[in-house]
């Protein structure tokens, strides 16, 4: 018979359809609102999965997102596979498959309950103190071996093909949680015209409410009437942050069988609101006695749901272990559907009140200042053992009287849900009245500006039943036998916690870390206040002063795809192309990542390697031309009657005289004297110039010298703005440069008299009206030719028609590294490192000191940058001809000797130079300047010490004869 | 779950760029000379027949005009602003403008833009440089269910492959025209 146990009328569920799953692979059937941990106690399924560290068999102990017990694997295959699902909160959908955890060959024969036996061997900390011999047993034998063995379920191993998205939200108010209180503060905040996002975990509002029989839930369709008003159902809030920053957790499709494919599986709402109301009720506590986590062994609230809102038969006879009213409620509704009340053992001696009366007026004995001291079952709880507790809390027999039950429903008092109001920086209190945790009264940071209502709050008044008054009763007193659980999730004992204790640990956050209490993917929610008291008593302390641990979030488990949203392949990081991309495409280019700009590094031909190709391109380059897209490098455009001033401040040369039409090389400097970017400015007309930076350093070059204008010297009339994407940049280099270019240019002498060497020019390219300069990157004869970046492509497209038929190629960067490594041109970043300075690089021609002041001049004073020994920039050549040295390869000064020896320096720059005909190198060397001509050594890994010679930083037409062509 | 709602994509729409740079005075000597008045309000816009103008900084005014008067536009500026302390600087060819129409545009935006962007927080003739993604984007309202997007070009494709995700559930659309 399918749904044997579910009753035949009432609950929230649809009967008039079906839905098939699998547990275990064994085919189950439910209906629409059910959960999966409905539909298995509806089949009789109360044996869902084996504990973490022991292997006890576990059932489903809460209706809600605070299940520490019933966690499963769902959906089998590779990539959706989803570990520690909780069922009490999976919706039962079409072909959910699930199965349980932690058990082997199977959840009713699982070997692994062994541990259960030897659990002497595995105490609280256990991996601190055994397995600790031999050492290296460790990582290779007994960690490996203790994880296998414990453990919940598995990670997903491929690529998890659903979508997730990101949704940024204000509010006016969110409301957390949709009980009686989340909805009417809802309501009252909409009616005010304010605009109110209200969310709540279920799949539908009315929180408390849904577990009572015939339940009604009021204010939905005022709430879907206001147009303010944004209800998010199956949205959990996971986390409070700082300045009303909520982090909600939608999940959109989870409960589908066949999702629409546009719609992604979660979304995770940023919220930013201004008031927040917290409305997240209370979580009823579980009691503490041997053999409290025995399947049927449950919350009495959550027995009332699975009875009211699923329609569930939990059992034939039910034992209800109570300190408070609450669990009355409970008893009278699953008497109303059928289930026998074998007893309600009631640890307070004298209960009095409106639903203690109605119980007893049903006939149900009530067993008063008693407690339940244990229970026995292999599968399913079968017996409870029920003993008179004294005044003192004392017990006179351990064994008690044995009341038989299939069932037993716990209720500890109930603990406000207090989670993210603690997340938002709000202290607690301990209310003696409910023994329990509320927002304190001690006012919030003034930017977290919130407000708890209901049961979060200790307003009961929504309840039937109020929780208080109540008997403290944190851990039933126990003989030695037996485990009575605090932290089910994480197999944590009442013995555990007192061990921690006994060996010392007093604050209760190292007890936490001890015991792992309160460390499982439930974040203790059942556990943690249990675990506090118990410590409390034990040090016969108030809890006040045990104090609280943290609540982080997220408060419920997030899935790693909505934390990362649409930030995943393609869209992980942004790929910035330029505006010749595509041609660089069609020539074969790979590329290289420069930032976040993908550059051609070179452009191989039919069975060329990298090597191959980058020789062939520096040999064109110099014997015929070639042309590198150079449109990465940072363009800032610069206006203003004082441009100038700002340029001698800015820069370590001088501007006063450059006239328009004219470029110059300029070097900046921070104010410690180190050099920070470099580039050619070119001076449009006298309030106007064109700044060039490295590709790399464009954004930070743009916004210190915006920080200087406006922090500095706002007296500056200077604007700058950023033009490095307005133009495209291609630099024809070589000997055959001029003719390539000259076929295409209009309105533009190229002649060398009238258009010289750090020149620039307006012409018309191809059509296209832009700015030629003069200016060279490798030493060659060189025109630079901008154009607008939209018009890039076919200008380049006709300069390739030009070149190519002459035997000149594009080239990429490996080749323009190379070619400026002939010339010794540095690369900032790469022959600097933050710790260079010009006169370190031999560049004080380009220190004007007699221009005044100059960003870096002080610094470059400083008695460190003026001493001797300082590293400084040499050729390295190896005098084998033939070894290409390593980049960042240590310099010393012989071959012989102790390791380490003194490092005298390191390589900044090594390639082979087809040019040249042998491997040259860059270094920075202590005294570089006056090692020329010395030989010193690069000891490189399983290789004898290499000789190198140091010469000048330059290797190729020391006398710039090619430039001027 | 969302209501799937239409939502069109122009992926480029052709417009002519300019920044001008200048305190307050220069943009009225500047509206004065274009004909139209730029924005006095800090992230808003003004429009007219011959262009828009947005105000994204303090002394940053964005103007869009036809293609084919970016050049008059520009001489227009030059006389009328010779002498003064600014900067006009076309940047048709940095920026690229997506124009984003439906009902479903600013939850679409809300993917990736942490502003807020409900109609009555942001409306029309409401402009401002924010964040969509990892790119920065000017954000500018044109209509209620209209709003317009420019970006850098090299950030382009990937804003436009982010919209074309975060709209999938609205059944987003490219279209060629505005």
């Amino acid at each position: 018979m399918s749904q044997p146990f579910r009753l035949t009328a009432g609950g929230r569920i649809d009967r008039s359809q079906t839905i098939p799953f699998t547990f275990d692979g064994r085919s189950l059937t439910g209906h629409p609102g059910d959960t999966l941990a409905s539909a298995l106690l509806a089949n009789g399924v109360h044996l869902v999965g084996r504990s973490f560290k022991y292997h006890r068999p576990r059932g489903i102990m809460t209706a809600g997102s605070e299940e520490p017990n019933a966690l499963v694997q769902l959906a089998p295959e590779k990539s959706r596979t989803e570990p520690n699902a909780r069922a009490t909160v999976v919706e039962l959908k079409d072909g959910l498959a699930a199965r349980s955890q932690n058990r082997w060959p199977s959840l009713d024969v699982d070997l692994g309950q062994l541990n259960d036996l030897l659990s002497p061997l595995f105490p609280a900390g256990f991996y601190y103190k055994t397995f600790m011999w031999p050492k290296a047993f460790w990582e290779k034998v007994y960690e490996p071996r203790i994880r296998k063995i414990a453990g919940l379920g598995e990670a997903p191993s491929k690529p998890d093909p659903d979508r997730y998205l990101h949704r940024h939200a204000h509010c006016d108010v969110l409301v957390v949680g949709g009980g009686a209180a989340g909805i009417t503060a809802a309501l009252a905040a909409g009616r005010q015209g304010r605009r109110v996002i209200l969310c709540d975990e279920q799949p539908e509002l009315g929180g408390g409410l849904l577990s009572r029989a015939a339940a009604v839930v009021e204010g939905l369709d005022a709430l879907a009437a206001l147009p303010e008003v944004l209800v998010l159902t199956r949205t959990t809030c996971t986390g409070y942050y700082d300045h009303n920053y909520l982090v909600l957790l939608e999940r959109v499709t989870d409960h589908l069988a066949a999702p629409h494919p546009d719609l992604p599986r979660q979304r995770l709402w940023r919220v930013r609101a201004k008031e927040v109301v917290l409305a997240t009720g209370a979580l009823e506590r579980p009691l503490v006695f041997r053999g409290n986590d025995r399947p049927g062994v449950m919350l009495a609230s959550a027995a009332r749901t699975f009875v009211n809102r699923y329609a569930v038969k939990l059992g034939e006879r039910a034992v209800v272990f109570t300190n408070n009213d609450t669990a009355y409620a409970a008893a009278l509704d699953l008497h109303a559907a059928g289930i026998t009340i074998g007893c309600i053992v009631d640890a307070r001696p004298e209960p009095e009140g409106p639903l203690v009366a109605a119980a007893r007026e049903r006939g149900m004995r009530i067993r008063t200042g008693s407690v339940v001291t244990g229970t026995e079952g292999p599968r399913r709880v079968n017996q409870a053992a029920v003993a008179k507790l004294d005044d003192g809390g004392a017990i006179a027999g351990y064994l008690g009287e044995v009341e038989p039950c299939d069932l037993l429903l716990v209720s500890g008092g109930w603990n406000p849900n207090v989670g993210l109001f603690s997340q938002a920086r709000g202290k607690l209190r301990f209310d003696a009245a409910l023994q329990a945790f509320l927002p304190g009264e001690a006012p919030l940071p003034k930017e977290q500006r919130l407000r708890s209502v209901g049961a979060c709050a200790g307003d009961f008044s929504g309840f039937d039943a109020p929780p208080t008054p109540l008997r403290a009763l944190w851990a039933v007193p126990a003989d030695r036998s037996g485990k009575a659980f605090v932290d089910f999730q994480n197999d944590v004992t009442a013995k555990d916690l007192g061990l921690a204790l006994t060996e010392g640990f007093r604050s209760i956050e190292h007890v936490k870390r001890f015991t792992t209490t309160g460390m499982g993917t439930d974040q203790g929610k059942t556990s943690n206040v249990n675990a506090l008291a118990i410590v409390a008593e034990t040090l016969a302390k108030p809890v006040v002063e045990v104090g609280t641990t943290t609540f982080r979030p997220p408060y419920v488990p997030v899935t790693f795809g909505a934390l990362v949203g649409h930030s995943r392949g393609e869209l992980f990081d942004v790929e910035r192309r330029t505006p010749l991309h595509d041609l660089a495409v069609e020539r074969g280019a790979v590329f290289e990542d420069v930032g976040n700009w993908k550059r051609a590094r070179y452009f191989p031909r039919r069975g060329e390697d990298m090597h191959a190709a980058v020789a062939r391109e520096c040999r064109t380059v110099r014997e015929t031309g070639g042309i590198l897209d150079a449109s990465t490098l940072g363009k800032i455009d610069i206006q203003g009657r004082d441009a100038r001033t700002f340029l001698d401040r800015v820069y370590t040369n001088a501007w006063s005289k450059l006239a328009p039409g004219k470029c110059r090389y300029g070097l900046m400097l921070r104010d410690d004297g180190m050099v920070f970017d470099d580039g050619v400015t070119a001076c449009l007309d006298d309030r106007h110039f064109h700044m060039t930076t490295t590709t790399g350093g464009a954004p930070r070059v743009l916004a210190w010298l915006e920080d200087l204008l406006q922090t500095e010297w706002p007296d500056l009339e200077v604007y700058l703005t950023s033009v490095t994407e307005e133009w495209a940049t291609m630099a024809v280099n070589g000997p055959l440069a001029r003719s390539i270019i000259a076929p295409l240019v209009e309105d533009c002498d190229l002649g060398a008299d009238a258009f010289p060497h750090m020149a620039w020019r307006t012409a018309r390219i191809a059509g296209v009206q832009g700015r030629i300069f003069r200016i060279s990157f490798t030493g060659e004869l060189s025109f630079e030719v901008n154009v607008p970046a939209d018009r890039g492509a076919e200008v380049l497209a006709a300069l390739l028609a030009e070149s190519e038929p002459k035997g000149a190629t594009l080239y990429g960067t490996e080749t323009m590294h190379v070619l400026r490594a002939e010339k010794g041109f540095i690369i900032v970043g790469q022959e600097t490192d933050g710790t260079t300075t010009p006169i370190d690089l031999g560049m004080d021609w380009i220190i004007a000191e007699k221009k005044g002041d100059f960003i870096g001049k002080r610094g470059l004073a400083r008695p460190d940058l003026v001493v001797q020994g300082r590293k400084q920039l040499v050729g390295l050549l190896t005098t084998d001809q033939k070894t290409v040295l390593e980049e960042g390869a240590q310099v010393v000064e012989t071959p012989q000797g102790r390791v380490p020896r003194p490092m005298l320096g390191h390589v900044t720059s090594a390639y082979f130079s087809p040019n040249v005909g042998r491997p040259i190198a860059l270094a920075l060397i202590e005294g570089g300047h006056a090692r020329h001509g010395t030989t010193l050594y690069v000891p490189l890994p399983g290789r004898h010490p290499i000789p190198v010679e140091v010469t000048r930083p330059i290797f190729f037409d020391p006398d710039n004869a090619r430039l001027h062509g | 779950m969302a209501e799937r709602a239409a939502l069109t994509i122009v992926p480029e729409v052709p417009l002519g760029k300019l920044v001008l740079r200048g305190a307050p005075d220069v943009a009225a000597t500047a509206g004065a000379a274009l004909g139209w008045s730029l924005p006095d309000r800090l992230n808003r816009a003004t429009a007219a027949d011959a262009g828009r103008a947005l105000r994204p900084g303090p002394d940053e005014y964005l103007l869009l005009v036809p293609p084919t008067t970016v050049e008059a536009t520009q001489d227009s500026l030059a006389r009328a602003l010779a002498g003064r302390h600014y900067a006009l600087v076309d940047v048709s060819a940095r920026l690229v403008a997506i124009e984003l129409a439906g009902v479903a545009v600013r939850d679409t935006l809300a993917a990736a833009c942490p502003l807020d962007l409900h109609p009555g927080a942001f409306g029309p003739e409401q402009a401002t440089r924010t964040l969509f993604g990892k790119a920065e984007i000017i954000l500018d309202c044109l209509e209620q269910a209209r709003l317009r997007l420019l970006t850098n070009r090299s950030f382009a494709p990937y804003v436009r492959r982010l919209l074309a995700e975060a709209g999938r559930e609205f059944a987003a659309a490219q279209s060629a025209v505005p």
